[in-house]
């Protein structure tokens, strides 16, 4: 990635991290003053973070979650 | 100072059945010191005075007509304050809910009572353990854990009350919670022997959720053949909570004949030089009965897939709490904040690394297939300051250490003393398995401190 792009990449996350913050602060903002809005915005900046470190984790179109959804009948609770 | 509850559950056991002791003056006795030294140590969110007693009677009654529950019959314990016990308050260590209370005990409370086990108090926990994100040791409406070696250090959490009263002998066992660290680090920091179990070994109904696929429950005692017998009677499977519909029963087992021990690499690496140092003593003596050899993980982002789970079940799970503004009550200033940040978490980044910890479950499990289990030291550092935020404690520095791959994969683990570092402070070490591998790694930790004398310590005072 050359320095424009860089620029470019750092600008647009900037830019969804605002984003996300707007979320927030449309539920919650009115709690949050000047210093709670800061470490918010920058707790939003570690979970884009840690999100870009799980993008970089190659997955295969059949990876999926582990969790089961099983329908749900009295008579057989517990043999599950 | 009375040592006696410090003595064992096989010397406990032998005491009660010899008549030399009665399951009511083992329970005074720890709410005694309960009330004199776990109070000072703010390891004590409720004693059950009432509830002990009533216990204690009765199977003090069943042993006198020849019932014998087993090894927990008559056994004083403290529970974690995320676990509802009927006829005490159930905080969850948040002083907005220091009013709460319910009208069932959670499963494993309920089948230690079966077990002919007395509980005697809820010990603190970090307020949510530890999930609204706090950064430093004052985060609960009980105050910060004073550890036992020395009560200007944190006792870690979010198991903290669990840690210290065990470390002081206040309680023979206790049982805490872990979605990552709670058990293990309270463990370290307090010199213990914590125990997190296989996820969906134990089941968690009646406990807090803090995380519906990340949280276990498991115990903390100073031997981990004590570990071993209250795992014995809180494991199992639990129509309430799913995740334990699946797994294969615990049964305790025989060391594996010369055992084979993966060393993580660069395990004590940015680590304080005692804990590098105890952690050498700690391979040197597992060589004397087992193959050692070194070990690497897959190199994947462990801690980031942990993190992204935990904050978005979490604020799914206290939503209502949020919600309401109650988060302004809590103890830490940074928890009063209310995780709003996680309200904004797309669902696609919880989803992928729900994947993620599908992809580094497959890749650990056969990283692990020719080992009986991984060691690396627990934490990098001792016990540090009570007042320190833990940015500026050196204990995010270093190797990652087993925790963010242990947890997030539901690997069973178990912490153990393994010597002192600066100011006296416990070191330990940290053996991990793969699922279902419990028995075996309890059988090593106990193989283990048959040939030593690290859990045998007991702080001053």
């Amino acid at each position: 990635m050359d320095a424009a792009d860089a620029a470019g990449a750092a600008e647009a996350s900037e830019r969804e991290i605002d984003a996300r913050l707007a979320v927030v602060l449309a539920r919650f903002g009115d709690r949050l003053d000047d210093a709670g809005r800061a470490a918010i915005r920058s707790r939003i900046a570690e979970q884009r973070e840690q999100a870009a470190e799980l993008r970089a984790v190659k997955l295969q179109n059949g990876d999926e979650p582990d969790f089961v959804f099983a329908p749900f009948r009295q008579d057989r609770e517990g043999r599950r | 100072m009375s040592d006696v509850l410090a003595c064992g559950l096989r010397e406990l056991g032998r005491r009660l059945r010899a008549g030399e002791t009665t399951p009511g003056a083992l329970a005074e006795e720890a709410l005694d010191r309960l009330e004199r030294d776990g109070r000072r140590l703010n390891a004590v969110a409720a004693l059950t005075i009432d509830r002990a007693m009533a216990e204690a009677d009765r199977v003090g009654r069943e042993l006198r007509a020849g019932i014998d529950r087993g090894p927990l019959h008559g056994i004083p314990y403290g529970a974690k304050d995320l676990l509802a016990a009927v006829g005490a308050p159930t905080t969850w260590g948040a002083a907005p809910l220091r009013g709460q209370s319910f009208a069932a005990d959670a499963v494993v409370v309920a089948r230690l009572r079966e077990a002919g086990a007395v509980l005697v108090g809820k010990l603190a926990t970090v307020e949510f353990a530890g999930g609204f994100g706090y950064e430093q040791p004052d985060a609960a409406w009980t105050g910060p854990g004073r550890n036992p070696w020395d009560p200007e250090c944190w006792t870690c959490g979010s198991s903290s009350g669990s840690g210290a009263a065990v470390a002081a002998g206040l309680v023979p066992f206790a049982i805490g919670s872990e979605t990552w660290g709670s058990i293990t680090c309270p463990a370290a920091y307090c010199g213990v022997t914590g125990f997190r179990p296989t996820y969906g070994l134990v089941p968690r109904t009646g406990a807090m959720a803090l995380s519906w696929t990340m949280d276990k429950l498991g115990p903390l005692a100073l031997r981990a053949e004590d570990g071993e017998q209250v795992l014995a009677a809180i494991a199992g499977p639990d129509v309430s909570d799913p995740s334990t519909l699946h797994r294969p029963p615990f049964v305790p087992g025989p060391l594996p004949v010369r055992p084979r021990i993966g060393a993580l690499r660069d395990a004590a690496k940015g680590a304080e030089p005692e804990v590098a140092a105890a952690f050498q003593r700690s391979l040197t003596l597992l060589a004397e009965f087992a193959d050692v050899v070194e070990i690497d993980l897959p190199d994947l982002p462990y801690g980031a897939a942990a993190s992204m789970i935990i904050h978005a079940e979490s604020a799914a799970a206290f939503e209502e709490f949020v919600e309401a503004g109650l988060a302004v009550g809590l103890a830490a200033p940074e928890d009063r904040l209310g995780m709003v940040e996680r309200f904004a978490i797309p669902a696609v980044d919880y989803l992928r690394a729900l994947r993620v910890r599908r992809v580094a479950g497959r890749a650990v499990d056969t990283a692990l297939a020719d080992v009986d289990a991984v060691v690396a030291p627990t934490q990098p550092t001792v016990a540090t300051g009570i007042a320190a935020r833990f940015d500026e404690a050196g204990e995010e520095d270093g190797s990652p250490g087993l925790g963010a791959v242990g947890n997030l994969c539901g690997l069973p683990a178990v912490s153990l003393p393994n010597g002192f570092g600066r100011g006296g402070l416990p070191t330990a070490v940290e053996l991990m398995g793969r699922a279902d591998s419990d028995a075996t790694l309890l059988a090593i930790a106990a193989e283990v401190q048959r040939r030593s004398d690290w859990h045998l310590a007991r702080p001053p005072g």
